[in-house]
């Protein structure tokens, strides 16, 4: 059961002068529990992609099934809340959602606006705070009294409170120090293997797609122009090309080490499977 | 927004655009004093054929007007109803199933009436015709001689001028945290009184943080680049005076002088 | 004489914990200087200590001769150009001409002059098609190139980047990246970038790494780069071609090649 865009068009401020086309005609499916790298430049559509998958944006043409409903175009979906609950968005820099009293009440803020009792919106709050890694002597902070990078671990608990089947974030590693992004995305990859949840991850960052993310949707100026697993994708000379991204130094490293006269394995990512490989192909390559 | 006519900008072409901003300032406030004068039927009548003229010089359609009056309508009638009730003086107009209604309160109210439509109409035009920037600049020229006064013309010029420069900036914030608080279940149509109280509060904190922050971090960018409120600076936009603004200007004391005029004689 | 002198700074902002701790380090005119560190480490203050937006409590700051203090922090300022993270946060005027105009109106420049300055720093940040455009019209790559314009338009001798990429989208992060490289090259300015971007950090001419309020490392970047397991340990990344030369080197293949990735394979 996967998420599935049939013959989506968006179109922002219909008939006025200011109207814009931010989707055109998309068709793509996103595999459930998988994890899935949205990419494309700034202003390709992505967020407005994204936004549809929790009915933030109705289609203007075609529709959109989600789990096991149909978002039809400018119909706003019946038990839109059920929707929410089970597709979790998280923006960019999430942190500016903080804003209850302590920490404990923000994250627990969701699953109340769902109907939990206040009981159980706590409990599912401690379980999401443990699960990003803040301990009880957060609970009783006021949220806007921690670091930058623990405003936004709290500001992702604060989804993951929810239990979402569907959990989509946009770029949620921007602007966080190397190590602080790869424990986020350590986090996601848990939670899709551990909880077998669909990530759906907007992104800028080719090193993040290549290591963490197993399909990838391309899209450029409102269409999606390649949906494809992510070592197809780091495979295909000819679309890598065709896009300005700054590729992987992995995936850089193996193409130069191929036009030296190494066979490198395609399905290699990482240093420790990649040097083997040079080691035992050193003596034939020099001749 | 689009639908608040009063207080907004139309990027039109016309005589009245062109016009200095302080110039502008300086006639409307006339022309508010004229209003204001007791001018009686004949006065009220010339005000607003020049006034209306103004209107259609300005390339301003009467509709907009119109829009821009509809909020004042409400208090209009209530005032009319208040009237009829309390102003019992002059002749019986109408008798409507033996309750009387006094020519002083009906001329009473229209004389308000027209008071209120044609101040709408005064600062609409100015509003209308005149970029928010350009108004602030013209404010901040017309207070400068307070300055001996410790009116600190120049400081309220910038403030006025950051908060304009970030009302687009405002708007597609608050929309983020709509939407992100939407994500997290927050549905302003249902829920008890308690739960709209905390949905509101949802949007409106992290809007203060984030504007605060803001503030900071725009005090900071400021002082580094050089700004000291108290010091002596230049300013880049100048305002220009012309010879229609001139023109302007007397016309604007004349109408005024004959209202003036017609208070007196008649 | 080193321009930038920074001598056992310390500051705090709630006068319990130093979120700067007895830092000292020399900066030689013309040179790029990095300073990395996890994120918390005081980078950011530094810079702000720099440019007197924060006042030292402990400490003396030498810019070109002259003592950082209240009666000096004019003149030092005109000296110091500063672009901060939020690219929004220091865009001050209505359109980019506004803005450009600024610091020169902070500066009493003639208002008759002002038009040939800005034309002109905007074109050299390739803005000048823009001029009339508004903030909420731009990219973040575009307002961090206004607000370099500005800088640049009160003649500054050093320019700080606090993470002033860090908001960026690649395409905004390349931009600015290649012109602060352009300005090094053309206008010997004495650049100062505090980054995350341990790529950036290989090319610098100085390297400051700063871990928990202190300076833990200072010299070239060539040879604290390679020190993989310190790094490490202070919640750093190390470039890549670190990384490959290591593990090669494990394997018993040598290469000494630091900058350039094909001249690495070349050596394989």
């Amino acid at each position: 059961m996967s998420i599935t865009f049939k013959n989506v068009s968006y179109e922002y401020a219909p008939n006025t002068p200011f109207a814009y086309g931010a989707l055109k005609d998309v068709n793509v499916s996103i595999t459930s529990h998988k994890v899935t790298a949205i990419i494309g430049a700034t202003g390709s559509g992505k967020s407005t992609l994204v936004q549809h998958l929790n009915a933030l944006l109705l289609p203007t043409v075609g529709e959109v099934e989600v789990l096991d409903r149909v978002i039809k175009a400018n119909e706003k979906p019946k038990k839109l809340k059920e929707l929410r609950k089970n597709v979790g968005l998280v923006f960019q820099f999430p942190e500016y959602q903080l804003f209850e009293e302590t920490v404990l009440k923000d994250v627990a803020f969701g699953p109340l606006n769902f109907g939990l009792s206040k009981e159980e919106a706590i409990e599912k709050a401690k379980i999401a705070l443990d699960i990003v890694g803040l301990s009880e002597e957060y609970y009783e902070k006021s949220p806007l009294d921690m670091s930058g990078g623990q405003k936004r671990r709290a500001a992702i608990a604060g989804i993951l409170a929810i239990d979402p089947d569907v959990l989509v974030l946009d770029e949620p590693t921007a602007g966080l120090d190397p190590q602080g992004s790869h424990a986020m995305m350590e986090l996601f990859i848990q939670l899709n293997k551990m909880k077998n949840k669909t990530i759906c991850l907007v992104t800028h960052d080719m090193e993040h797609v290549f290591n963490y993310c197993e399909n990838v949707v391309v899209i450029d100026k409102g269409q999606v122009i390649y949906s494809d697993s992510v070592e197809n994708f780091f495979n295909n000379e000819e679309m890598l090309n065709s896009l300005t991204i700054e590729l992987p130094k992995v995936i850089q490293f193996k193409r130069l080490l191929r036009k030296k006269g190494f066979t490198i394995d395609h399905t290699s990512k990482t240093l420790e499977e990649i040097i083997p490989q040079v080691v035992a192909q050193r003596g034939d390559v020099h001749e | 927004m689009n639908n608040i006519a009063l207080g907004r900008y139309l990027p039109l072409n016309s005589v009245v655009h062109k016009l200095d901003p302080r110039f502008k300032i300086i006639g409307m406030l006339i022309l508010l004093v004229a209003i204001f004068l007791p001018a009686g039927f004949y006065g009220y009548g010339f005000l607003t054929l020049f006034i209306g003229s103004v209107v259609m010089i300005s390339k301003l359609s009467f509709k907009f007007i119109i829009k821009a009056m509809k909020p004042m309508m409400l208090m209009l009638v209530f005032l009319m109803v208040i009237n009829i009730f309390v102003l019992r003086t002059g002749y019986v107009v109408f008798d409507i199933f033996g309750f009387l209604i006094y020519s002083d309160a009906i001329f009473q109210t229209l004389y308000i009436s027209i008071r209120l439509l044609l101040m709408i109409m005064v600062t609409t035009i100015l509003t209308a015709t005149t970029k928010p920037l350009d108004l602030t600049l013209g404010i901040e020229d017309l207070l400068a001689p307070f300055k001996r006064f410790k009116v600190p013309a120049h400081e309220i010029a910038m403030m006025i001028s950051i908060a304009l420069r970030f009302i687009p900036t405002l708007i597609e914030e608050t929309d983020r945290i709509m939407k992100a608080q939407a994500s997290r279940g927050v549905d302003l149509a249902e829920g008890k009184l308690k739960e709209k109280v905390l949905a509101i509060l949802s949007l409106i904190v992290p809007l203060f943080v984030s504007s605060f922050q803001r503030a900071e971090d725009l005090a900071d960018a400021m002082e580094a680049r050089g700004y000291v409120p108290t010091n002596k600076r230049t300013r880049y936009k100048q305002l220009k005076r012309t010879l229609k603004d001139i023109i302007m200007l007397f016309i604007v004391v004349f109408v005024l002088a004959s209202v003036i005029a017609m208070v007196v004689l008649l | 004489m080193s321009y930038i002198k920074v001598r056992d700074v310390s500051f705090s902002y709630d006068q319990e914990v130093d979120v700067v701790k007895n830092v000292s380090f020399d900066v030689q005119k013309g040179t790029y200087t990095c300073i990395i560190g996890h994120n918390g480490s005081g980078k950011s203050s530094l810079a702000k200590l720099l440019i007197g937006l924060l006042m030292k409590k402990e400490g003396s700051i030498i810019i070109d001769n002259d003592e950082l203090s209240q009666d000096s922090i004019d003149r030092i300022r005109s000296k110091i150009g500063i672009v901060f993270q939020n690219p929004d946060n220091q865009f001050i005027g209505a359109t980019v001409r506004d803005d450009i105009a600024f610091g020169l109106e902070n500066r009493q420049v003639d208002p008759s002059e002002m038009d040939e300055i800005i034309e002109y720093y905007a074109n050299k940040v390739n803005m000048i098609d823009y001029l009339d455009h508004e903030p909420s019209r731009l990219s973040g790559g575009q307002k961090q190139r206004v607000a370099i314009a500005g800088i640049l338009a009160m003649k500054p001798d050093i320019l700080i980047l606090d993470e002033a990429t860090s908001m960026l989208d690649p395409k905004g992060k390349r931009e600015i990246n290649e012109l602060v490289q352009e300005l090094f090259k053309q206008e010997e300015m004495t650049i100062i970038s505090i980054t995350h971007d341990i790529e950036e950090a290989l090319y610098c001419d100085h390297l400051l790494v700063m871990n928990e309020a202190k300076i833990q490392m200072d010299g070239l970047a060539k040879d604290i780069l390679v020190l993989q397991e310190e790094l490490t340990n202070m919640a750093l990344d190390v470039p890549f071609n670190v990384k490959v030369s290591k593990a090669l080197l494990e394997v018993g293949i040598e290469v000494d090649e630091l900058y350039s990735l094909e001249k690495l394979v070349e050596q394989i």
